[in-house]
């Protein structure tokens, strides 16, 4: 056109009306044609393109972009990295995701990742990922051939600093010949990393399960769901599976609750007010039942609410606070007695003595001696019976000595062949290198007669008895299940009988003071209770066992006797009173016993002066009393008690004789039921010749 | 009318022009809809191949061409309505769904 030359003018002309034309020939083609035509052929092999058909590729175009914007914004914004792959594996096009993790990764090496071939990609990767990027290979090629329709796989794509999983789809594209594929990786880590917890969180609870010691029980409806093996345990099943086994969970406990537990758990379901915490009778798979301490709640197991019930056996539990409880009360009782014998024992001792008084009164009618005789015997009984309250309280002043046990009981023989009668058969149990025991002998040999008697009792029909006797060692374990044992070595006395038993309900109760089964004058209640006394004054034990209708046996453990020291038998002495002239210091607080001693010892051809209490004494014998000998109560009043008279005495005068007299013994003289050695002490109540021997003894000796 | 022998389709588009790819669309979704073998369809880029067309006298796009036999008949257009190709044809709605 820039060659032509003709005039400028005449171009427009030109140009105007050939486009004219070109627009009639458009107009006119389209009419031929219809207006669904998109070029037109020229026999040069030219197309010229209708202006309808441009009109259409122009808003077809503006679609195209806008579809691809769409598209891409879309894909852009999935969380994923998506590519789009071609049939060879060829990578056609990528969203932001894909391109960005490339980027992070350092994946394609270049930024581009698009032109490059996926599958080349994937079976080329080394490092841990290697063998899943290979079967991801394998599975895209399967799904480009047609050979699979979808494929899915979950790896792990781990980095020094993070830990990641991915999963990776592959779907499809299919387009008439053409086969290409989706590959789409979604980040699956926080999915993996919760399953993980709630993996690692189940089996932590389950092992918190299977460990704890509390019986777990989960039911609904009392079908169960959930059962532990310390539950199974418990109740006597042999695994958690034989409870999930039982049709109702109900069988768990004693038939006489099972309305009330169903009550609770449909209370409880229903929304309504159910105890949380209480006490219910297991019933073992034996049928033995035990008590159980419950505490329930709702837990939401699958789709709906459930009962999970935790309980624990509190049988044990309940029989030691049972056994505690009844040690507290005989030491209540104890203590009571200890009371009240002290103070009756004064009264005893004014009445005891004189009634002697009257009874040896040689020049008074015979009636007026016979009250006195009968006075006596009624107060040295009442003394008896105090004696054993005291015995029982194990306030009773004791003498252990290392004893041959053996020899004892052997000793004992006699006795008990004339005291049991013929028709029971008595046999020994002797041991051999049996240790020495350290106890009072006097007193275990009225202990061990007491237990007889009433084994004796208990077989009206004639039997068996049996004395055995052991060396035994309690341990620890023994020592902590039972109230009050030392654990250590003992010595054994078991005797049993083949009689009546004692029922269960009773072997508890036996051993407290005036507690007896026999008719009321019969017998006073005190034996067994002042044998237990006994036994714990002096360290030991003492343990009952009985079976209704086949007998009892009753174990008296008693400390064994530290290896030094030489083993001793009661020793006896003599019985003749004894008088004198020597002056005696009386220390007592109750005026009544202070005069009568005073007078009995001025019977006895002494010279008596009193105090009554230790201050008057000291006194006395600052301002220069010469006395011979200090006799004195054990408990005085005014904050000064009879050991601490004795040793304020011994600064005064050191080499004075001291006496000692009690009711009951603090732990003045006595300690760890022991005398200390070369302390002489009388008991409350005494009868004029003890008083008037022990007076002489201390007396001689110094 | 039936013979053994498959009808030739010839169509004649341009590119991706609009009306050349519904054109297409359109023609191949009535083939897929006759029986087996009734239509053989060939495609034929004006764009690409100008000679081709040329020597078959094609002036315009896009256009088919059915050769059944010795007859030859000629449609120009989207294929919108392919009643007219079934016309022409004498192929018989009963025997297939063809659109």
């Amino acid at each position: 056109m820039g060659n032509d030359d003709s005039a400028p003018a005449d171009k427009a002309l030109e140009l105007a009306r050939l486009v004219a034309t070109l627009h009639e020939t458009h107009e006119r083609i389209q009419a031929l044609a219809g207006d669904t035509v998109d070029t037109v052929l020229h026999q040069s092999g030219k197309t010229y393109l209708l202006p309808k058909a441009q009109a259409d590729l122009r808003q077809s175009e503006s679609y195209l972009r806008r579809f691809s914007t769409e598209r891409a914004a879309i894909l852009d914004s999935l969380p994923a990295h998506i590519a789009m792959l071609d049939a060879d594996g060829t990578i056609l096009t990528v969203n932001h995701g894909w391109k960005r993790f490339a980027e992070e990764h350092d994946y394609a090496g270049d930024d581009n990742t698009i032109g490059q071939n996926y599958l080349t990609v994937c079976q080329t990767a080394t490092g841990p990922e290697a063998d899943d990027a290979r079967l991801a290979a394998e599975g895209i090629r399967a799904v480009l051939d047609g050979t699979r329709e979808t494929f899915a796989l979950q790896y792990p794509c781990h980095s020094p600093t993070e830990k990641q999983w991915f999963t990776m789809a592959v779907t499809p594209v299919v387009e008439e010949d053409r086969r290409r594929a989706v590959v789409m990786h979604f980040d699956i880590t926080r999915r993996v990393l919760a399953d993980e917890r709630a993996r690692e969180l189940q089996t932590r609870l389950e092992r918190i399960i299977d460990h704890a010691n509390v019986g777990i029980l989960v039911e609904r409806d009392g079908r169960p769901l959930l059962a532990n093996p310390e539950l199974a345990r418990m109740l006597g099943y042999p695994s958690a599976d034989a409870v999930m086994a039982l049709d109702t969970s109900l069988l768990l406990f004693a038939e006489d609750e099972r309305d009330r537990l169903a009550g609770f758990g449909a209370a409880r379901l229903a929304g309504r007010q159910a105890p949380g915490a209480y006490r219910v009778r297991g019933r073992r798979q034996s049928g033995v039942e035990i008590m159980l301490e419950a505490r329930a709640f709702i837990v939401r197991w699958g789709d709906s609410d459930a009962i999970c019930t935790m309980v624990h056996d509190i049988t044990e539990q309940l029989e030691n606070e049972e056994k505690i409880r009844q040690s507290q009360k005989l030491q209540a009782i104890g203590q009571l007695t200890g009371g009240i014998a002290h103070d009756f024992n004064n009264l005893l001792t004014v009445v005891m003595g004189n009634a002697e008084i009257l009874e040896d009164m040689t020049d008074a009618d015979l009636r007026v001696r016979k009250i006195g005789q009968i006075t006596r015997r009624a107060a040295e009984n009442g003394a008896e019976l105090t004696r054993r309250l005291l015995a029982f309280a194990r306030k009773q002043p004791l003498d252990p000595r290392p004893t041959d046990i053996n020899l004892l009981i052997t000793g004992m023989d006699t006795l008990l062949r004339r005291t049991l009668g013929a028709p029971i058969a008595i046999e020994f149990v002797r041991a051999t290198g049996l240790w020495p025991a350290l106890i009072d002998p006097s007193q275990l040999e009225n202990a061990v007669l007491n237990i007889c008697l009433n084994a004796r009792d208990a077989m009206p029909e004639g039997g068996k008895l049996t004395l055995e006797l052991a060396n035994v060692h309690l341990d620890r374990s023994y020592a902590d299940w039972n109230d009050d044992v030392e654990p250590g070595h003992y010595v054994l006395i078991a005797i049993s009988d083949n009689g009546l038993g004692i029922p269960e309900d009773l072997i508890s109760r036996v051993i407290e003071p005036f507690f007896t089964t026999k008719k009321t004058g019969e017998g006073t209640g005190l034996g067994l209770s002042m044998v237990y006394g006994f036994v714990k004054q002096s360290g030991g034990h003492l343990k009952l066992y009985s079976e209704p209708g086949h007998g009892t046996t009753v174990k008296i453990y008693l400390p064994r006797a530290p290896l030094d020291g030489s083993t001793m038998t009661p020793d006896q002495t003599g019985d003749q009173a004894s008088q004198g002239t020597e002056t005696i210091l009386v220390v007592e607080d109750d005026d009544a016993v202070r005069q009568y001693v005073t007078t009995q010892l001025e019977t006895l051809g002494y010279r008596a002066i009193s105090a009554s209490n230790g201050a008057d004494a000291l006194a006395l014998l600052k301002s220069g009393v010469a006395a011979d000998m200090l006799f004195t109560d054990i408990v005085l009043p005014g904050g000064m008690n009879g050991r601490q008279l004795a040793d304020a005495a011994h600064a005064i005068q050191p080499d004075l004789p001291v006496l000692f007299t009690s009711g009951y013994t603090e732990n003045a003289v006595i300690h760890h039921g022991r005398l200390d050695p070369g302390v002489e002490l009388l008991n409350k109540p005494y009868r004029r010749q003890e008083l008037a021997r022990k007076v002489r003894k201390v007396l001689d000796r110094a | 009318m039936t013979t053994d022998k498959p009808i030739e389709l010839y169509l004649y588009v341009a590119g991706g022009l609009p009306n050349s790819l519904r054109a297409l669309a359109n023609v191949r979704a009535y083939c897929k809809g006759a029986p087996p073998g009734r239509f053989r369809l060939t495609v034929c880029d004006v764009l690409e191949d100008p000679e081709r067309a040329l020597a078959d006298s094609i002036l315009l796009t896009p256009q088919l061409v059915a050769i059944d036999g010795t007859d030859r008949h000629v449609l120009v257009g989207d294929m919108t309505d392919l009643s007219v190709l079934r016309r022409v044809l004498m192929v018989d709605g009963a025997e297939f769904n063809g659109q």
